[in-house]
């Protein structure tokens, strides 16, 4: 099984006067599952419609191993695609399908034929090869779309959306064996989505892009736990993390009013880089939610309760910021209440008002 | 209620189908009656006889059968000089975005819009110089023309219609560009071009002011019975928009629910 | 390598203008040259002057654009009837609309025989009034003495071949109308007239301006069927165009009528965009 690793090095794309990359720099390293994640329109199928060579890009250089293929069309770059709405070919039969790339590649019959066995058992579709598109479900037509990528023995698979089309059973189910598969083969795969969930369960590493840019690039928990942008963590994580603005003064730490206690380690290091006014960030888990006031909490007003079956989730008034919680326990006290909160010490994150990145 | 309404239903239906059938319907009966039916007064308003005595005639007259292969001819040009002139138009409008896609298209809309009088009668000194004059090819030339614009109109229509993701997929597995067309593209609108040639050949096969101007001796069928219509018999005329109207009724049977896909651009 | 690319399809577009100016471009210019300048390739009125003084073509003129101005609004109103009428969709609604679209198979000459085979004076509807007993002697619809009749007669034909191409075209708009509008406008309780007057017809108007150009223009270039009913007792601009070059073979004059179609389609066609805005129909990116 081939791998090799994509270097994109200060691509700029423009679309008419619309500029869509804007100097993108990104490794995918070989055999990695990259996710490609951000919000739509933010220029994620572009970036890999420029991998696939696809789009030219109007500057910077696509490396695929140590290939240069910038200027190389896509037959040349040894790559495959699962387009979003499959691409299945609709006059072609299944086995005609995934035979396509072999056949572009002049391969012999029989080597095909072995091939195609191979993969569609692997993708559970060799019952189907018979078929034309148009018999075949959604679900059926992906597992057609990957066969065909993966039939190629490509030096890196690239996916567009593969889920979107898919009712919400079925899109779990090919997550899950989309993973496996990755597993089983390694093939360096750059995936596309803008949904957080499918990036964080199927990435070895996730590129978050916003407006052309990546902001930031890491393995999925680092980038739910450190999110390098306030923006980051607002796009990942159901909910959202919440943000609360606070100010250093004499030694203390208040939000608003209420005066927010924090251990001398932190204060240190705030003493240290000589903040006064800053950005907390906390995720809605890492919340602990008293009925009585205890040392170190926070007052806080409740608005809204929803209950989620395994938990439930607490919308919270605290001064002037809405932020939201988990309780684990029933907590007794309905809307409008007063509840106190405490906030995990080694889950808060510190962020810069004014460029709105991480500190700590 | 709802009787009434289904029996107004069958009404109409029953009225519009008449008048549309009932000519055709008549045609075929006066084209297979003797000739001293055609002329009998009053006629019996179901047909008595069966005859194929105006059929013989009408073959039988000088220049008939020559005339009908000629128009076979004709438009089997034209539709070889579509297809080879509306295909890569049509690709490039659906698949490219260039300076001036929008204004061409409208531009070749228009060029339908210019009266065939005003092509034809300039074209007859062209051609005598290029000694196309009385040639079915330069007949076939100018019925290009004419079949062109919607041609490439419906055309680009059915290839904006076919996603491109299906050629960019046969371009990533490694086809090239010319091979994605040839392989997913051209099999994947077949039936559409298919309707657009056939309502090409149609065009040819019904054009008679430029195939009259343009030829003397090789006439198509149109030219031909327009030529003859000072001189020849009912019969033989009733015979003449018979075979006129066949064939291409046959063939817009077989478009039929392309009909509305082709003219829904408009 | 992105220059091809740039260029690519202007490539693909090369037969194309080729052709346009070979074959649109070429006798557009020819037939003004042929019009206006004489052997000598000098400027002339005298082709004009000599169409002027030939009397038919007053009579043409008058003829084409009588033809003009009651057709087209009759094939609009049929059409739309029509239209309407299959636009229910019941049982069979595919099976008329394919009926009604087979005289978009038939040529004008065609159509003129057809009806030749009608209106003549041993034709079907002599003998279906003697039947009715409406008459006793055949009457003459296409005769010289009777231009109304022959005109109506002509009329007929013409309606009955060119109403089809009206009728696709407003069903392709009709079918583009969302469902929705016409369920809103029952909702909040408009009857069949309100309806049609205040949503069908508005949203109607890009296929109805259509099918108004393209039939007005074709209206003027009427020929085969004239000339198939009524030989040349009645005078069209395009009859005489032919007869122009095909008896007389004088090309001058020939262009000159050729000359008078287009400007007076021009003008048409100019009239209609400038009473009717209209909006080129937008092709979907791709
Ligand atoms: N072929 C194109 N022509 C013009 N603009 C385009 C084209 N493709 C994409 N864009 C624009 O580029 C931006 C990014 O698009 P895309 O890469 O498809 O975003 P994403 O896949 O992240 O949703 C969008 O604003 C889109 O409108
Ligand atoms: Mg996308």
């Amino acid at each position: 099984m081939s791998k090799k690793g994509v270097v994109l090095l200060n691509i700029e794309k423009s679309f008419g006067g619309n500029k869509v990359l804007k100097n993108l720099s990104l490794e995918v390293k070989s055999g990695e599952f990259l996710v490609l994640l951000g919000p739509s329109g933010c220029g994620k199928t572009t970036t890999l419609r420029c991998i696939a060579g696809l789009e030219k890009v109007d500057k910077g250089k696509i490396f695929i191993g140590d290939r240069d293929v910038t200027e190389l069309p896509p037959s040349k770059r040894n790559i495959s695609m699962v387009f979003q709405n499959y691409a299945v070919f609709p006059h072609m039969k299944v086995y005609n399908n995934i035979a396509f790339g072999l056949k572009m590649r002049k391969f012999p019959r029989q080597e095909i034929d072995k091939k195609i066995k191979e993969v569609s058992k692997l993708l559970k579709i060799d019952n189907l090869l018979d078929r034309f598109p148009s018999q075949l479900s959604g679900g059926q037509k992906q597992r057609v779309a990957v066969a065909r990528a993966l039939a190629v023995d490509p030096d890196v698979l690239l996916m567009d959306e593969p889920l979107s089309n898919l009712d919400a059973l079925l899109r779990a189910e090919m997550r899950t064996e989309l993973k496996k598969l990755h597993r089983d083969l390694g093939t360096t795969t750059v995936y596309v989505t803008h949904d957080q969930i499918e990036a964080l369960s199927l990435g070895d590493r996730i590129a978050v892009m916003f407006d052309g840019e990546i902001v930031q690039i890491s393995n999925p928990k680092e980038i739910y736990e450190f999110p390098s942008t306030i923006k980051v963590g607002e796009f990942i994580g159901i909910p959202s993390m919440n943000f609360l603005k606070a100010r250093y003064e004499n030694g203390e730490i208040f939000i608003g009013n209420q005066k927010f206690e924090l251990s001398d380690k932190i204060r240190n290091e705030i003493e240290r880089k000589k903040l006064k006014e800053f950005i907390i960030g906390i995720r809605a888990e890492n919340i602990e939610i008293y009925a009585n006031k205890c040392r170190g909490s926070l007052c806080s007003k409740i608005l809204l309760k929803e209950e989620l079956g395994y938990t439930q989730l607490l919308t919270l008034k605290i001064e002037d910021f809405t932020i939201k919680a988990f309780s684990k326990a029933e907590i007794g006290l309905g809307i409008d209440n007063y509840v106190y909160i405490k906030f995990r010490e080694d889950k808060i994150r510190f962020f810069d008002c004014n460029t709105r990145k991480l500190i700590f | 209620m709802k009787i009434f309404k289904k029996f107004a239903q069958i009404i109409t239906f029953t009225i519009i189908s008449l008048w549309v059938l009932l000519p055709v319907f008549l045609i075929t009966v006066s084209t297979f009656s003797s000739k001293q039916e055609v002329y009998k007064w009053p006629k019996n308003l179901l047909p008595k006889d069966f005859s194929l005595e105006s059929i013989k005639f009408f073959f039988s007259s000088y220049g008939t059968i020559s005339s009908f292969k000629n128009s076979l001819i004709v438009a089997f040009i034209t539709l070889i000089l579509v297809l080879f002139i509306s295909i890569p138009s049509a690709y490039a409008f659906s698949r490219y975005y260039f300076k001036g896609r929008e204004s061409l298209k409208i531009f070749i809309l228009m060029t339908r819009m210019l009266p065939i009088p005003l092509l034809a009668v300039p074209l007859t000194s062209f051609y005598i110089t290029l000694s196309l004059y009385d040639n079915l090819l330069g007949v076939a030339l100018i019925h290009t023309a004419m079949a062109l614009p919607f041609s490439i109109i419906i055309l680009s229509g059915i290839f904006i219609r076919i996603s491109k993701e299906y050629e960019e997929a046969a371009i990533v597995f490694g086809a090239s560009k010319l091979k994605a067309f040839l392989k997913i593209l051209l099999p994947l609108s077949l039936p559409g071009i298919a309707a657009m040639l056939i309502f090409t050949f149609i065009t040819s096969w019904n054009e008679v002011f430029a195939a009259s101007i343009l030829t003397v001796e090789n006439r198509t069928l149109s030219a031909h019975i327009l030529n003859l219509l000072d001189a020849s018999p009912l019969y033989f005329k009733y015979a003449g928009g018979f075979f006129l109207s066949v064939p291409a009724i046959i063939f817009i049977f077989f478009i039929r629910n392309y009909l509305m896909k082709m003219w829904g651009g408009f | 390598m992105k220059l091809n690319e740039k260029y690519f399809p202007y490539v693909l577009l090369l037969p194309l203008l080729l052709y346009i100016l070979l074959f649109f471009f070429n006798p557009f210019f020819n037939a003004l040259k042929l019009a206006f300048f004489d052997e000598n390739n000098k400027f002339t009125l005298i082709y004009f002057r000599e169409l002027l003084r030939d009397p038919r073509f007053f009579s043409a003129i008058k003829y084409t654009l009588m033809f003009a101005v009651t057709i087209v609004p009759l094939q609009l109103i049929t059409a739309f009837l029509i239209a309407l009428f299959i636009n229910r969709n019941f049982k069979g609604s595919k099976t008329l609309l394919f009926i009604c679209s087979i005289p978009l198979a038939i040529s004008d000459l065609a159509a003129g025989l057809i009806f030749l085979s009608i209106f003549t004076e041993h034709g079907f509807l002599n003998s279906f009034f003697y039947f009715l007993g409406l008459i006793k002697k055949p009457v003459y619809f296409l005769s010289y003495e009777n231009i109304p009749l022959l005109f109506t007669s002509i009329l007929i034909a013409e309606h009955w071949r060119a109403t089809a191409i009206v009728l696709i075209i407003l069903i392709a708009g009709l079918q583009m109308i969302e469902k929705d509008y016409i369920d809103a406008a029952n909702v909040f309780g408009a009857n069949f007239f309100k309806r049609i007057f205040y949503i069908i017809i508005p949203l109607l108007k890009p296929s109805i301006q259509s099918a108004l150009i393209i039939r007005t223009l074709f209206a003027f270039q009427m020929f085969a069927v004239v000339i198939a009913l009524a030989g040349d007792m009645i005078p069209v601009l395009s009859g005489e165009t032919y007869f122009w070059y095909y008896i007389y073979r004088n090309s001058h004059i020939a262009s000159c009528y050729a000359v008078v179609i287009i400007i007076l389609s021009l003008l048409l066609t100019a009239i209609y965009l400038k009473f009717l805005t209209y909006k080129e129909p937008v092709y979907e990116n791709i």
